[in-house]
């Protein structure tokens, strides 16, 4: 049991976060339509019954939320403009993109124009959070709820039962930070009819220096026989907080493949859920942290099989140097009428330095006995033989185990079927290692 | 003997028949010996320890110790993390001591109350046909005072001592002092601090400097009065260059009303030691709808101190209700090694919550994890590890493997380990797989002539090899029995 140490009169990050919500309800009412502000009230109201996790909550053992209660967050401001070239770096390809910054629709910078015939790209507010629901079955996720009360829109992708979107359509949330902390809501749901296939990729920036603190909501519902590919990246600075959720709901036959990497950022947690509801789903969730200075990175996920003869596989590694920190925690639930199961869990971790520090706790829990299911972790340091190895075919040392690195990320990176991604992450995360491959 | 009704589910077939008939076998040890016992009168509070204290006849300071986990106890909350599920216990409904009817000091068995002995024999431990036996001594323990122990002399004069905890505080009372709660502090945890106010009895155990002790030292817990807690505290202590087998074996009275062990076992190896406890646990485990059976809340952890010491667990858990229990190895010393062998079964409705922790401290420590679970019947099987590898452990190593078998569609098979590194250096490993009797692994067995409940034994067996193999060879045998008496008619 943990009892909070702050003095009754310092507000608490909870505290924090209902009395955001009480500013900003009077405007965001003037906006509402039909039963929205019902469903913003309860979902506030599930938050303020959980609050902020504390140390003792056994789902965040590992990440430690303290940091908040000490920082006089203020809702990201509306005014702010964002310049075209700010935002193209990060911008992966031609087709729709939708930009929202600080929580609101940015007309100038997104482009949903050339969106194919059955595809929509646009900013509202979705009138449910079922997948949402139906993910927080087993276990509850506090900051998915705040999302969903204080997210001002939401970027939302739908696509027509039938129709394959081409072109990957990006989500791009632009959080700007300012001399006082600020909180931020992004929220994206992406809705694929049934036999539907889109590549949606989510791209989250931190404009500026200051403190952010930014609790995401990202929803994906696939119906029979939909595919899915969510590819979702995160440049943050020094000093951000990370809260997401990625919330997927799948139906018979659909396949969802979700990956997350984070560069850069202070504390940030990743919080995967996925249903398989309709038999013959199949899911797919990977990560990469690599991380150095003393940034954190939680990867939590919950994969619930609750009809039969689904399928998913989790791949998730951490390279970890500096004083950094690595946290994995992952579940297979298995429900007893989930027979003829298949999950595979993996998690792997290098340690690069004497002060990082890993976490892991990759977790089954099955009630179905006709099941496959297997878990892996390891954590150790780069294999010296290999080093050796390499060194003696005449490569110099740091080139050498750049190399071992780019290979055992390589497995998650080459993963992401978005070229363009996939080669800024690349250069993002092995650029800085001297002769890494990404720097070639 | 209470005869528990079992309500036939409907008719199964084939395979489920024999599944059914396997969760339904009886529990065979399911018997209550009528003896006279003095009883405290239930409830916890400053007064039942002293009462407990002053039956034991024991000193001041063993009170204070007693009073101060009391005082904590009081402060603390029942843990909720535990994957198991019971209803509400009052601590103020148990009795806290129970003794069997105080006789004057026994020279020999003779003098011993022959229902007891009649007890043992049931179990099949007869005291007379072990002193036989080559190379066991038993230190029975009969609800919670110690009544007979045999081969002490033996043991004298090899300089061990082995006796009852509370023989242990009156005679070696500098012994027990400087090492009880130096592993497990009475403020431990919830179930552990409560042992710490009210144990009643245990074995205590001293191998001194160089010595390997001569035989394998035993004892078998029973469990008697009604509603009487049992709250066990063991301590090994086995000094520089010393080592000892020990082995504990349980099995309890078949009742309905719930009952509650929380023991506390600590082990301590200094340099060069070596320690290996075994457990068979066979403890009630309720009948099929889940009524009756133990509660076995127990906390085990050794401590290998010294540079090079070990220590082994080794557990074969197919009884209790519910087995919440993570026998732990806290290797301080440069070069020490901790071992961790399980087999849980749990059938009917038992609930399993078990596993190890293995927390590495000194430099270049080893650590090894087989954990295999069975689960049959509604039966929830749990293993929970941590694997904690502390900043200064230089090339710490840890290999954990925990396999998981389902007998049937009502059970659950979970793991949950927990693995924290803090040193680069170190290599750890976790592998777990879940998976079922094959039908062609059945139909293989079969077609080449063995009946399928002999084909599951085997399988089964087979499944825990790496486990049984390491334990004691009386023990070994006695696992695979149980096993196999608790797989009859359990095919999947």
């Amino acid at each position: 049991m943990t009892t909070a140490t702050t003095s009754p009169s310092a507000a608490t990050a909870t505290d924090r976060f209902a009395a955001l919500y009480e500013g900003a309800r009077a405007a965001l009412a003037g906006s509402a339509r039909d039963g929205e502000m019902a469903r913003r009230d309860a979902a506030m109201a599930r938050f303020r019954e959980m609050g902020v996790p504390r140390r003792g909550d056994e789902e965040w053992k590992y990440t430690n939320l303290a940091g908040l209660d000490a920082l006089p967050f203020e809702l990201a401001g509306a005014a702010r403009v964002v310049a075209p070239e700010a935002v193209e770096p990060a911008l992966v390809g031609a087709g729709p993109r939708i930009v929202l910054v600080n929580g609101r629709f940015d007309e100038r910078l997104s482009d949903a124009t050339e969106a194919p015939a059955g595809v929509t790209v646009e900013a509202h507010v979705p009138a449910d959070a079922s997948v949402l629901d139906r993910c927080t079955d087993l276990a509850p996720l506090p900051f998915a709820r705040l999302c969903e009360a204080l997210a001002p829109t939401a970027a939302v992708v739908r696509v027509a039962p039938g129709v394959e979107a081409a072109e990957p359509i990006q989500a791009v949330f632009i959080t700007t930070a300012g001399d006082a902390p600020v909180a931020a809501f992004p929220r994206l749901r992406v809705e694929a009819g049934a036999g539907a296939s889109v590549t949606v990729v989510e791209t989250h920036l931190v404009m500026g220096a200051g403190a952010t603190v930014a609790a995401s909501l990202t929803e994906i519902d696939a119906a029979d026989g939909a595919r899915v590919v969510h590819e979702c990246t995160a440049d943050l600075n020094e000093s951000s907080w990370r809260l997401a959720a990625i919330v997927i709901r799948q139906a018979r036959s659909s396949r969802v493949e979700s990956a997350a990497v984070a560069t850069g950022g202070g504390v940030t947690r990743h919080d995967f859920r996925a249903s398989l509801d309709g038999p013959g789903a199949d899911c797919a969730l990977r990560g990469l942290a690599m991380l150095s200075r003393d940034e954190h990175v939680d990867n939590h996920l919950l994969v619930r099989h609750a009809a039969p003869e689904c399928t998913s596989r989790e791949f998730f590694k951490n390279v970890l140097d500096g004083s950094s920190r690595g946290v994995f925690c992952g579940r297979i639930h298995v429900d007893q009428d989930a027979q003829k199961t298949d999950g595979v869990q993996t998690n792997a971790t290098i340690l690069l330095s004497d002060d990082a520090e890993a976490q892991s706790r990759p977790q089954l829990e099955i009630y179905a006995d006709d099941v496959k299911c297997t878990h892996g972790a390891t954590v150790g340091q780069l294999d010296e033989g290999a080093v050796f190895y390499l060194r003696s075919r005449g490569l110099p040392e740091a080139r050498a185990r750049a190399l071992l690195i780019d290979g055992f990320a390589g497995e998650i990176l080459d993963a992401y079927t978005v070229a363009a991604v996939r080669d800024r992450l690349k250069s993002a995360l092995f650029g800085p290692i001297p002769g890494g491959a990404g720097a070639a | 003997m209470t005869q528990a009704q079992a309500t036939p589910d409907p008719a199964p077939t084939g395979d489920d028949a024999l599944l059914e008939s396997w969760a339904q076998s009886e529990y065979k040890y399911g018997f209550v010996t009528d003896i006279e016992s003095e009883s405290a009168p239930p409830g916890l509070n400053e007064d039942i320890v002293r009462f407990i204290s002053e039956k034991k006849g024991e000193p001041d300071w063993m009170l204070q110790w007693r009073l101060k986990a009391l005082r904590h106890w009081l402060t603390m909350t029942e843990p909720t993390w535990p994957k198991v599920d019971y209803p509400p216990i009052n601590y103020q409904d148990i009795v806290y001591y129970s003794a069997p009817k105080q006789k004057p000091a026994l020279g020999s068995l003779d003098e011993v109350d022959p229902k007891l002995l009649e007890t043992y024999e049931k179990l099949g431990i007869p005291l007379e046909e072990q002193k036989m036996l080559a190379g066991v001594a038993v230190d029975a323990v009969f609800d919670s005072v110690s009544v007979a122990t045999t081969f002490k002399e033996t043991l004298r004069e090899a300089g061990v001592i082995f006796c009852s905890m509370s023989e242990a505080i009156r005679e070696h009372p500098e012994l027990v002092r400087a090492y009880l709660g130096s592993v497990v502090p009475y403020s431990d945890n919830f179930f552990a601090t409560l042992n710490s106010a009210v144990f009643s009895d245990g074995s205590f155990v001293y191998v001194p400097k160089g010595v390997a002790c001569p035989m394998e030292l035993s004892t078998y817990f029973r469990i008697n009065a009604m509603n009487t807690g049992q709250f066990e505290r063991t301590l090994i202590i086995a000094d520089e260059g010393a080592s000892v087998s020990y082995l504990e074996g349980c099995t309890a009275p078949m009742r309905d009303e719930n009952q509650l062990h929380a023991a506390v076992v600590e082990l301590v190896a200094l340099d060069d030691a070596a320690i290996k406890y075994s457990t068979v646990q066979n403890w009630y485990p309720g009948d099929e709808r889940g009524v009756g059976g133990i509660y076995n809340f127990v906390t085990k952890r050794g401590k290998a101190a010294g540079r090079r010491s070990r220590i082994a667990w080794t557990q074969v858990e197919t009884g209790s209700a519910i087995t919440w229990k993570y026998p732990s190895c806290v290797l301080l010393g440069d070069e020490s090694v901790g071992e961790f062998y399980s087999v849980a079964l749990t059938n009917r409705r038992q609930q399993a919550d078990t596993g190890t922790k293995m927390i590495h401290i000194g430099k270049n420590t080893r650590s090894t994890i087989i954990s295999k679970g069975i689960s049959a019947g509604r039966g929830q099987n749990t293993y929970r590890g941590l694997v904690k590898v502390n900043k200064g452990a230089e090339h710490a190593r840890n290999f954990t493997q925990c396999d998981s078998m389902l007998l049937g569609d009502r059970c659950g098979a979970h793991t949950f380990p927990y693995i924290e590194v803090k040193n680069r250096t170190a290599r750890v490993e976790h592998e777990a797989t879940t998976s079922r009797i094959g039908e062609d692994q059945l139909f293989y067995c079969n077609q080449r002539g063995l009946r399928t409940e002999d084909a599951v034994s085997m399988i089964v067996n087979g499944f825990c090899k790496e486990v049984f193999r390491e334990l004691p060879m009386e023990f070994a045998v006695e696992a695979q029995k149980l096993l196999d008496v608790s797989l009859e008619g359990s095919v999947g």
